[in-house]
């Protein structure tokens, strides 16, 4: 106790130092709330845009389309679509299932072409929930020749509502074919990469790439907190019973890279957690040095009073420790609002995006959670608590005669 | 001795030569595959990576600027690709207007095969097109062969550099090797069976391999043909195209 109430006295000494220590601990937990909620926020966007508008929860596809997607491979499906889809919805852990079929198209406008790739699906039912996203116009009706265009894709084409153009492709044989379509809604979907493209009816996609009752994908979409795993197995068992062994049955996961990259990020944000813990802990070292040399004559008193190494060293420890409890938890307080405002308000990140071919939205909204703010905390007082130690050590190493001589 | 013998197949080759020029060689060629009209059934068999397809055609043609051909094939029933001058049009009849080919468009395959829509177009006359640059004799096969190199001479040209291989004793073209600006082979032509009508030749059975796909390769059959088919001018216009 008596410790613990020289430390504290100690720390009060020179308040501009300690604030100095405490302010560069401080901005590190600062920096890695910020951080980590930023990545906790994309992580989450990402998920569930991923299984939202590009895999569903799980997706079926054929084994090898992916090994040849450059090249509009429609001739590798996922056949008998709808008794398909009727088979895993009978399935009491299923709440849709839906057919998609992206394809590559060129655009006639005044006798040039430009790119846009086109989707097949099912307006009503498709995760994505297009009428959601509706910025003017309806959506397509079933069996019609009627589109929905991203707004990008619009502005490109200068294009609204009842105008018409014609659409060219590869079919499911490789030969080519055309469709005139009307559009009949305009659609902003908050990924901006969805919205270069154009969206029809699937079973208008289907006649115009002549691929009948197939489909590139079946999307799965379980119900709630439904074991995935679980789902797949049973969803090979129907494709077993059609002896359908070239379909890959993918959690979303599974699939995307992206993702993948953001468990890696996070373990990189880990470590370089620690790195901006351990730099800002030189301040502290520095500042613990400069309260030894400033103070040899006092430890040599102390010594020479009969106080131990361990508890001199005890001491300066625990001054460290006041200094990172205080930096860290005002980095920590000051770090989670700023992250909670910025998880109301989104940061804006459309411009730079632009042209990205990413899985997350422009906006994107930090998010705070407990484990982080305790990570920051925590890790903040731990490491620079320690590397008080090397200090620490060396004051109690000073003997009471050569402290002395200081005089 | 071999000394003479060599020289003396040089002389002979060198007097062959000069009994005709390239150019007669190329002209003699293209009368021979000229004809007022003609209406053709046919097949293109196009293979890929993939495997093979097949797709039918009926094609009428007048004179050399006026080309249409209709897909019978149940993939691509009711397509046309009319050629009127050197203007291309498609006509699918899913769409509710006319695709006319230009820029970029013209290099894709026709109906994914290996022959660009652009290889439909250009001059009555190789030789309104090209000059020639290099004129020799070649055996090609089971062939004695006049092989001539020609070069562009207008950029506009889609092949900037062309090698032929023409067979001497019938003057029907054999092989054709065609190159981009930069001296990449781009295409392979080959003409694998002929057949004869008078004063006409026919390629019945051509082969064409686009050598920037990898593994990519269409042939040609003709099944029928019928030389002077009573067809008129209007038969290739935009109208007759959408009826």
């Amino acid at each position: 106790m008596k410790l613990m109430t020289m430390a504290w006295r100690n720390v009060r000494r020179n308040s501009r130092r300690t604030a100095l220590s405490a302010t560069a601990i401080g901005l590190a937990a600062l920096t890695l709330i910020l951080l980590f909620s930023l990545l906790a926020g994309l992580t989450q966007e990402m998920s569930h845009n991923l299984r939202t508008f590009y895999s569903g929860e799980i997706r079926l596809r054929h084994a090898q389309y992916d090994d040849f997607a450059h090249l509009n491979p429609l001739h590798l499906n996922v056949a008998n679509a709808s008794v398909l889809i009727q088979d895993i919805l009978s399935l009491e852990t299923i709440e849709s299932v839906n057919a998609r079929t992206p394809f590559p198209a060129s655009i006639y406008q005044d006798g040039e072409n430009l790119n846009a790739p086109g989707m097949g699906m099912n307006m009503e039912g498709d995760s994505m929930t297009p009428d959601r996203f509706l910025v003017s116009g309806r959506l397509p009706k079933a069996g019609q020749r009627e589109v929905l265009l991203g707004t990008r894709l619009a502005q490109d084409l200068d294009m609204g509502i009842n105008d018409r153009f014609t659409a060219l492709s590869m079919t499911m044989r490789r030969a080519s074919n055309g469709m005139t379509f009307t559009v009949v809604g305009i659609v902003s979907f908050p990924i901006g990469d969805l919205n270069r493209s154009f969206y029809a009816p699937i079973d208008t996609v289907q006649r115009f790439l002549k691929l009948g009752d197939r489909t590139i994908d079946l999307t799965v979409k379980p119900q709630a907190e439904m074991d995935l795993n679980l789902i797949k197995k049973q969803i090979q068992q129907i494709l077993d019973q059609y002896q359908l062994t070239d379909i890959n049955i993918e959690r979303w996961d599974e699939i995307s890279t992206t993702y993948a990259y953001l468990s890696l990020a996070r373990l990189v944000y880990f470590i370089m957690g620690l790195v901006f813990y351990l730099l800002a802990s030189t301040v502290i070292i520095n500042t613990m040095m400069m309260v030894i040399f400033e103070r040899t004559k006092e430890i040599g008193t102390l010594a020479s009073l009969g106080m131990e190494p361990g508890p001199i060293v005890r001491m300066f420890l625990l001054e460290a420790m006041i200094i990172s409890l205080i930096g860290s938890l005002a980095g920590t307080i000051i770090g989670s609002i700023i992250t909670w405002i910025l998880q109301n308000t989104g940061i804006d990140m459309t411009q730079s995006m632009q042209g990205i071919d990413f899985e997350i939205s422009g906006v994107v909204y930090p998010r705070l959670t407990a484990f982080n703010m305790l990570y920051a905390f925590t890790t903040g007082v731990i490491v620079a608590s320690l590397a008080s130690l090397i200090p620490s050590r060396r004051a109690a190493k000073i003997k009471p005669v050569v402290a002395m001589q200081s005089l | 001795m071999k000394i003479a013998l060599v020289t003396s197949l040089l002389l002979i080759s060198v007097t062959l030569l000069a009994d005709i020029t390239a150019e007669e060689v190329i002209e003699k060629m293209e009368q021979r595959q000229e004809f007022k009209s003609a209406f053709i059934q046919g097949r293109m068999v196009i293979n890929d990576r993939f495997g093979e397809k097949i797709s039918t055609f009926d094609s009428w043609s007048l004179g050399t600027d006026n080309s249409l051909i209709a897909f019978t094939s149940l993939e691509e029933q009711g397509q046309k690709v009319l050629r009127s001058d050197n203007d291309i049009y498609i006509y699918y009849p899913d769409a509710e207007e006319l695709i006319r080919l230009s820029g970029s468009a013209l290099r894709d395959g026709m109906l994914g095969s290996d022959v660009s829509y652009e290889d439909m177009t250009g001059e009555k006359s190789l030789l309104n097109d090209y000059r020639v640059t290099a004129f020799s004799q070649e055996p090609l096969g089971k062939h004695s062969t006049y092989k001539i190199e020609l070069q562009a001479l207008r950029s506009s040209v889609a092949y900037p550099k062309q090698i032929l291989w023409i067979d001497i004793d019938t003057l029907n073209g054999i092989q054709a090797h065609k190159f981009s600006l930069s001296g990449k082979l781009i295409k392979v032509e080959r003409v694998l069976e002929m057949i004869t009508q008078g004063d006409h030749t026919f390629a019945i059975h051509s082969k064409v391999e686009d050598k920037l796909k990898s593994n990519s390769s269409t042939e040609f059959f003709i099944d029928h043909i019928e030389i002077d088919y009573p067809v008129t001018l209007d038969f290739f216009s935009l109208d007759e195209l959408t009826w």
